[in-house]
This record gives structure tokens, sequence and C-alpha cells, in this order.
């Protein structure tokens, strides 16, 4: 048998071209994740002004949050600094030359530094050193040696990373999906081509599973050769990935781009296994074929749809609704995107896998307007469509999924995204914003407030922090917003109505939280409760008011003068300043711009400012999601070109019969263009269809529109590709195929 | 495989043998209620006009179909009784085919063709085995071609090998020359009446052409399904005859419905 698979994968290459395609792609984008998670699980920076230490002491900037997903830690937004005390502790171990301290943002409150980096004595064994050191540590310090010390510099490097896993890690699941599709579909396609070969192995005695073997070991020697042909083109993929989210800000500038030989046998395991997964549907399928089918001609499909298709059908798109479900009812607000990406791709699969089905409900109801416009080629084209539902589904797959899967994942991104701003915006009170480079103080905003036309003026400080006691779980595990505020103004500034206590008592070491939160953790005002601040750093507060506000508003108030101690920055820049009634915005930027003429190191712009510099943010991270996407739509519309060229070249004696009988040439591609517009057109409705399904939900739970929100264009464009990709994958091929004399055409066996 | 306690004196025997297509209200008897017997060492020409059931009853025959009511004895194995890969096991060490058109891989050489169906049995071919049965259909020197480098004539020789290699207890052969030109054809004929006579092998073939026929033994008459008749030691236009006497049957019968075709 293997023999046989050999000798028919070296003589009948053509047949197999599609199929190694699509292996050969989906071997790419696997790589090209392999390579992504393991720079990202290394974030292995050099180190630059480190480079002389063998080990480096800093601060742990992850967080094992209650609730988060452990492989993902959460991460602080600002500088874990180190005792500076350590350093004399470290000198004092064996093994140790010399010792520096480093601060590399800021200025660090005193008594603390950003890093300290340990010299070993020359011959010193450094990973017992680092061991020593270890122990001299608490939980919220870290050390670091080799390629690991530039994390200390490059802060964003392991936030960055650990983003860069995540996204890797969820696009390897999609491309798996997605492959393992791809590769059954064009898999499923050849071994319609090969019936008769197959009738007449089982007619003179291979048994149903020699056949399933068959194609097995067919399959087997295909993968093998497509991923290691990917072996390289996945690096370079992988790398240029890694450079655009470097470029983008994703990913961290200093990080090294490292693809092992782990992730590329584990890409190349994983897409042998896609392959062979792809080949078990098709691999039945070409058992089935009965050995008395050898003897008569090739006669049209008699099963709609196989009874595995179909539950997997079922079944995937129950878990689409499920997820869907899920998205919209019990997570709420900005974590639903966690199951809405995976519900596009699984409901689209689903449909896809149910095409045989839907092909034919969706050609019963678009045959009378084909067959009106389209007269006799209309008949035929509907007629051919009916008649060989397999070859049909085989085509509609991929159109579905990349419709489905392009329209679901992008306008996902431009909804949340919108819905975010509106969140964020909703989150700010503020008419005009000023920015201090030397730090706010108390006296300016106190200043400020008194100008005329000024309702409030409230310091500005924004982090991210936990509760760590009582026991809480944040949204995501990521953390709640902490903001910072002026006690007296923190009431006109902030979008909260209080329910008990007085934002006024926002001074020293209190807290405003949201009265459900505080009914959760079980604490009343005059409570204390235990932050983890963005700096590690553990702070007792006692509860000073309660409010309530927006479903999705997830900050703490906190004074702004306590917040800034625990940021990067140590001081509060900025001050939100919100109009009295009946005062133009515009006239309260005039007149506070007269007061920062007179200083220095004061600007004054309107709350724009705040939302570019969020949208900015925002940007880098969508941008990330748009890369990906690109290269799902890439890789599916590659598999849609394959299955579309192949299945048509492959009526070339079909074509020439029909010339025969006397269509014209101009007849057999109007024919062709008419089928092909019907499998675009029920590809883009039910891809569209499967999108919608989360898209609709999802706008409804998070903006309250039906619509999704986006670029009306980019669904144009989408459409657009498809339709382009489908007519042109179909008339090429069949252009060509007519291109010889019918009478040769009509007799050429396969 | 085969014991030789049966004393079964035919290749294959048919009893009551009924196959029905469609589903219920839409159904076509493609055999009714056929009963006959392939004798060992005999070569057998069925005809009948188009429709009449000759590929059904040799589909039936070889265990390529199963009937719908009725026994298929093949030597001693009941073939209505058994599973898909019973049958195909069957086929694969009792039963040779050619079929009309498409009978070889394309992408296997000759010799590989012709020890396929050895080599999914898991053994491998007697030593001089696969030379023997080459020089006997006269391809000895094409043995590493691959079949589209053949004429037509001499794929069905490398089909009619592939079928004797296994020394099988019958061969069924479906419009073995229907592809072919009449010198051709009768080259493909003369061999296996030959292997019939040199080597007792029997044969069962299925065809419409009058001089295809008149080199078998026996021909079995079918017309709607039934055996309508038999000629022994034809002559080709003693069957053309009789062929056209075929139709003028069948459209009698078609008038006088509750007349049987038995005869």
């Amino acid at each position: 048998m293997l023999q046989l698979a050999l000798r028919t994968l070296r003589f009948r290459t053509g047949t197999f071209v599609a199929a190694f395609v699509a292996m050969f792609f989906a071997a790419i984008v696997l790589m090209a994740c392999g390579g992504l998670i393991e720079t990202g699980i290394r974030a292995a920076v050099p180190p630059q002004q480190l480079g002389s230490a063998d080990v480096v002491v800093a601060g742990d900037q992850t967080y094992r949050a209650p609730g988060g997903d452990a492989d993902e830690p959460a991460i602080l937004p600002e500088r874990v600094r180190v005792d500076a005390e350590l350093e004399r502790a470290i000198a004092a171990l064996p093994g140790v030359r010399d010792t520096e301290t480093y601060v590399f943002e800021g200025t660090a409150p005193a008594g603390t530094v950003d890093a300290i980096g340990v010299v070993a004595e020359p011959g010193a064994d450094v990973a017992a050193l680092r061991t020593r050191i270890d122990a001299e540590l608490d939980g919220a310090t870290s050390t670091l040696v080799g390629d690991e010390r530039g994390r200390a510099e490059l802060r964003g490097a392991t936030a960055s990373s650990v983003n860069v896993v995540s996204l890797a890690g969820v696009f390897t699941a999609f491309a798996l999906l997605v492959s393992i599709f791809g590769v059954a579909s064009m898999l499923g396609l050849s071994i319609a081509q090969r019936q008769k070969e197959l009738a007449l192995l089982r007619a003179i005695g291979a048994t149903p599973r020699q056949v399933r073997r068959l194609i097995f070991r067919e399959t087997l020697v295909l993968a093998l050769v497509a991923t290691a042909a990917a072996y390289l083109p996945g690096q370079f993929l992988g790398r240029l990935v890694f450079d655009l989210l470097a470029q983008q800000g994703i990913a961290t500038a200093g990080v090294a781009f490292h693809q092992g030989w782990i992730p590329s046998v584990a890409a190349t395991v994983v897409a042998i296994l896609a392959a062979l997964g792809g080949a078990l549907g098709a691999g039945r399928r070409a058992a089935r074929t009965r050995p008395s089918q050898a003897l008569s001609e090739a006669s049209l499909d008699d099963r709609l749809i196989s009874g595995w298709r179909f539950l997997a059908g079922l079944l995937f798109v129950a878990a689409g609704v499920a997820l869907t479900i899920v998205t919209v009812t019990a997570l709420s607000g900005p974590l639903a995107p966690a199951t809405a990406a995976p519900a596009v791709i699984v409901l689209t699969i689903g449909l896809a896998l149910l095409a045989p089905v839907l092909a034919k409900v969706m050609i019963l109801l678009i045959q009378w307007p084909v067959r009106a416009l389209g007269g006799l080629t209309g008949d035929l084209a509907v007629l051919n469509a009916r008649g060989r539902t397999s070859r049909l589904a085989a085509v509609l797959g991929p159109v579905i999924l990349l419709t489905g899967v392009s329209t679901g994942m992008l306008y996902l991104q431009t909804t949340n995204d919108a819905a975010d701003k509106e969140a964020y915006a909703a989150g700010i009170v503020a008419d005009a914003v000023v920015t201090a480079d030397g730090g706010a103080d108390p006296l300016l905003v106190e200043e400020i407030g008194r100008l005329p036309g000024v309702a409030g003026a409230s310091a500005y400080v924004s982090s991210v922090g936990f509760v760590e006691n009582p026991d809480d779980v944040s949204p995501m595990g990521e953390g709640w917003n902490l903001q910072g505020v002026t006690a007296q103004s923190a009431g006109a500034t902030t979008p909260v109505d209080v329910t008990a206590g007085t934002l006024t008592d926002l001074r020293g070491a209190t807290v405003a939280i949201e009265d459900e939160h505080a009914g959760r953790l079980g604490v009343d005002v005059g409570d204390t409760i235990t932050l983890r601040m963005g700096d590690s750093t553990l702070l007792d507060v006692g509860v000073a008011a309660l409010f309530s506000a927006a479903e999705d508003y997830d900050t703490l108030l906190l004074p702004a003068e306590t917040l800034a101690d625990h940021t990067t920055a140590g001081r509060p820049t900025r001050v939100l300043v919100t109009a009295q009634d009946g005062t133009d915005p515009e006239q309260l930027v005039a007149t506070l711009t007269e007061l920062a003429a007179g200083r220095d190191g004061l600007t004054v712009a309107d709350r724009e400012i705040l939302f570019d510099e969020y949208e900015d943010q925002k940007k880098t991270a969508s941008y990330a999601i748009y890369i990906m996407v690109l290269m799902l739509v890439g890789y599916s519309a590659i598999t849609t070109i394959n299955t579309l060229v192949s299945s048509t070249s492959a009526r070339q004696r079909e074509f020439g019969l029909q010339r025969l009988v006397g269509s014209t040439r101009r007849q057999v591609l109007e024919m062709v263009g008419v089928e092909a517009a019907i499998v675009a057109v029920t590809g883009v409705v039910l891809g569209t269809a499967a999108a919608l399904g989360i898209l609709v939900p999802l706008s409804l739970d998070r903006l309250g529109s039906l619509l999704p929100v986006g670029p009306p264009l980019a669904y144009v464009a989408i459409v657009g590709l498809v339709v382009l990709l489908t007519l042109g994958a179909t008339l090429l091929p069949a252009w060509r195929a007519t291109r010889g004399r019918p009478a040769e055409a009509a007799v050429s066996v396969e | 495989m085969f014991t030789g306690t049966g004393v079964a004196t035919d290749a294959v025997q048919l009893t009551a043998v009924r196959k029905v297509y469609g589903r219920r209200g839409n159904e076509v008897v493609a055999l009714d209620d056929v009963t006959t017997a392939f004798g060992r060492g005999t070569f057998t020409a069925i005809m009948g006009p188009s429709g009449s059931g000759k590929s059904t009853l040799l589909q039936c025959a070889a265990g390529l179909d199963q009937p719908t009511s009725g026994s298929v004895v093949l030597e001693d194995s009941e073939l209505s009784t058994m599973s898909e890969t019973e049958l195909t096991e069957l086929r694969r060490d009792r039963v040779g085919f050619v079929f009309q058109a498409f009978n070889l891989l394309p992408v296997l050489t000759v010799e590989q063709n012709v020890t396929l169906p050895l080599r999914l049995a898991g053994r491998s071919p007697a030593r001089g085995r696969v030379a023997n049965v080459l020089e006997q259909v006269g391809l000895a020197e094409r043995r590493r071609h691959r079949p589209a480098e053949l004429s037509g004539g001499q794929q069905q020789r490398v089909a009619i090998a592939r079928a004797l290699i296994t020394e099988p207890a019958v061969i069924f052969a479906d419009e073995p020359t229907g592809a072919l030109d009449t010198r051709t054809a009768r080259d493909v004929l003369a061999l296996m009446r030959s292997s019939v006579q040199q080597t007792g092998q029997t044969i069962v073939m299925v065809t419409h052409d009058p001089v295809a026929a008149s080199y078998a033994d026996r021909v079995l008459f079918l017309a709607d399904g039934r055996v309508v008749g038999e000629l022994h030691s034809p002559t080709a236009d003693a069957v053309a005859e009789r062929m056209t006497r075929l139709g003028a049957y069948s459209d009698e019968a078609r008038r006088a419905p509750a007349a049987g075709g038995q005869r």
C-alpha cells in the first residue's frame, strides 16, 4: 500500500497539488505561531546598561491574580522597585565581586532602586550564586540572568511578551481548525476525482480498511514533505510578523526573535496531525466507494451529507451558539471579546460543515432568479449545483470560512473598540485637561478650581491594582482601574453617584468603591481593604465612600497623591477640569490657557487628548489582531482558490462533452460563471450569517445597537474580494480547460 | 479457501436471484427470479438488450453487489449472507475481473498491476508465476511499462493477466472488447478462450457483440431481468439471429404481460 501511495503521489502529482498547497500554508502559519510563542516565552532582551552584571535583581512585573489565568499572569503597570537595602545583603554573599544599583525610569522613591546588578567573582558558579541571591528575595523581586537581564531595562518586554504568547496561542488554535478543515476539503475533492480508481481497487480486492490506509499514507507522505518545505518560510513569516508587532509597539523592539527546534518540531507534529485529522473524513468516504462503481460511469452523488459531518456541524453550531449566549449574558462589557472571537470561528466552521444541506436550501431559494435571468445557461448551472452537492459543498466550505472569519473578526474588533472607547469616554468627566510637566501639586489644582467658569478641578492619576483582602476576582484577572482624584472636586470630575459616605473624605489611605462590588467583598464605609498596587506594594485603605456607576465602570477611586506614590511617575501630572453650567468649554480652555501662559511646563488641551491617547494604546492591540486576521484570511483565500481551481480543472471532460452536443465555448463559460456566482452568493450569505450570529448579540449587548460598528467599506471590500476570488478561480481554469478541441477533451481519460 | 469437501460441479450457482433498485414507489426490477449456474471450466457469454439486467447479474454473481433476495453460491461459499469485508476477501482470492475500460491503476507498472490482488491479500507471488502469466498473455517484454504506454488491447491483456494471477474460481468480464477494434478484440477473446481450454479456467462474460459471444461454450440470453433462453456451441450468426428475435419476443411479452418469459 505504501508503494501504491508513493507511486500515486509521484505520477499523479497534479491531483495533490491543491492538498499540498493547503498543508504547506497551514504549516507555515503554524510554524510562525510557534516561533512567536517561543519568542514570547523566552522574552529574551539582550541587556544594554546591565551587560556587565552576571545576575540582575529586579522587581517581578507579573502578578498572579486570584481568578486569573495561571499561565497568563497579570502584568503590573508600574515599575516594581527594589529595596536598596538588598544591595548590602547581596554584596555580602559569597561569590559576589561587585554590586551596582540602577534606576531606569523616573525618580525612584527614597530607599528603592530599579535594579541591582551583581558581578560574580571570576570562576564563580552563576547558577549557584543566583540560588543564593534568590534566597534573600521576597515575592515581589526576582533574579534575571543571560538574555533575561534586559527585561529589567525594557520593562514593557514582559508585558508585550505575554501579549505575543497569548495572541499567537489563540491563533494557533484558529489556524489549526482552519487547516484541518482546508485539508479535509481538498482531500475530499481529490478523492471525488479518483472515485473510479478507488472503485477498481475495491473490486479487485482492496478492503475498505486498505483504501483508508492508502489515503492516510498518501496524506502522511504529503504532509511530511509540505511541513519540511514550510520550515524556512515559516520562520521567515514568524520573524516578519514579530517585526511588524514590534514596529507597532505590541512586541518590544529590543526583544530577540527566537525559533528553536522545539516550536518547529511541535508545529511540524501539529501540522501533520491536522492533515491526518483532515484525512479522517476523506478516508472514510473513500472507503465507502462501492466496487460496482468501477463498472459504471461516474454517477451523481446520491448522498446529501454524511452522518458524521452533519453531527459535527450541529455540534459546532451548538458550541458557537453557546459561546454567543455566554458572551452576551455571563460576560459583560470588556470581557465579551474573550468568548466572541472563538464563537465566530466555531460558528463559521459549523456552517461550513453543514454546507451541503444549507447549499441545497440556498439553491432552492435562488434558483428562480438565476433561471429567470440566466436562461438555458442558468438552468444548467442550477442543475449542476443541485446534482453535485458534494462538489458544491467542497468549494463552498472555504468561501463560507473566508467570509465568516474575516467579517466576524474584523467587526468584532471594531465593535469592541467602539464600545471600549464609549465606556472610557463615559468614565472621564472633563471639559479640559491641564498637563503639568513638573507635577500637578494640590496648590495648582486649587488655583485652577478657583478660576471663573470652573465647576471642579481634580488631579488625575490612573493605574491598575487588585483587591487582595477580602478575596476578590477582578475583570479577567487583569485588575481594577485605579483613578486618583482630588477629594473636594471628585464629585464633579467622575461619573459616579455616591450612595454612602462622601468623596470629600478621600484623603490619605482611603478608597471609594462601587456599591455592588463592596457588597460582594462584604465591606462598608469605615472598613479597611488591602490593595495590591500597580507597583506590587500592599496598601491598606479605608473605604470612604460607596457609589453607583455604569455597568462597565471598573474603577476604584483613590486620593491622587496616595495613588501617585505607587506609580512609576511618582506624582500626578494632569488636572481634569469641568466647566460650570452655561460656560462654553472653549471659553474654559481659553481661561486655562491664559493661566498656563505665565507658567513653565503647563499645557492645556480639551478632553480629546485623553481619548487620543487611549486610542493610541488601543490601536496597537487592534493592530495585532488585524495582522493575525490577515494571516488567517490569506490562508483561507488560498484554500478557496485552491479548491475552486482544482474542482474546475477536473471538469475538462464534462466541458468537452457539453461542447460536443452543441454548446459554444462562451456558453460553457457562462454556465460556469453562473455556477461561480451561485457559490459566491451562497458563501457570502452563509458566511455573513455566521458572523452576524455573534456580531448582532454582541453589539446589542455592548452598544445597544442592532448593527456592529465599523467601516462599511471593509465589508464591501471583503464581499468584493470573495466574489472576485470565486469568479476568477473558477473562470480562469474553465477558460483553460476549454481551450483545446472539444472532441479531445471529451475522450481524455482522467 | 477451496476445501474440495463439496461435490459442487458448478463454479457459481444462482438460485431465484432477485434484485430491485430504487426506493418504494419508484422500484426498478433489474433481476427477476433468475436461476442459473456456470459450470467449472466453461466459458459463458451473457447477452441481452440494454437494460436487460446483464450487468446486474454479473455484479451479483461476482459479489460486487448483493441480491435483494435469492442465493448466490460461489464454489462452496454463500455470498448473500457475507459482509462487505468478507466479500472483498473472497473477490480477492477467488474472483478475477476484466472491465471494459479503466482496468488498470495508471500509476503502477504492468507487473505491479498484475500482482496487486496478491499484495492486497498480503501474499507475494510465487517465483516465476508473474513471468508465466505475462508470458501467457504475451506481454513478458512489457512488464516495466505503465498502462499509458500500452495500446488498448495490451491493457486488456494486462487486466486478464491480473485476473489470472490468483488462479480464481471464476473470471468475470464486462464488455472486455467493447473499447477495442475488431482485430485486437479477436486476440483478446482468443486469449480468454485458450485459458479456458488449457487451464480449465471458468469465465463469465457480458457482451453486446455476437462475434464475441461466439467464442463462448454457451450463451445465456436475458430480457427484462429474466433468463429467456440459451445457446450451446454458438456461432456468431445464430447468436445474432437469436438477438433479433429477442427484441421481437420482448415486444410480444409486453403486449401479454401475464405470459412468463421462461423457456
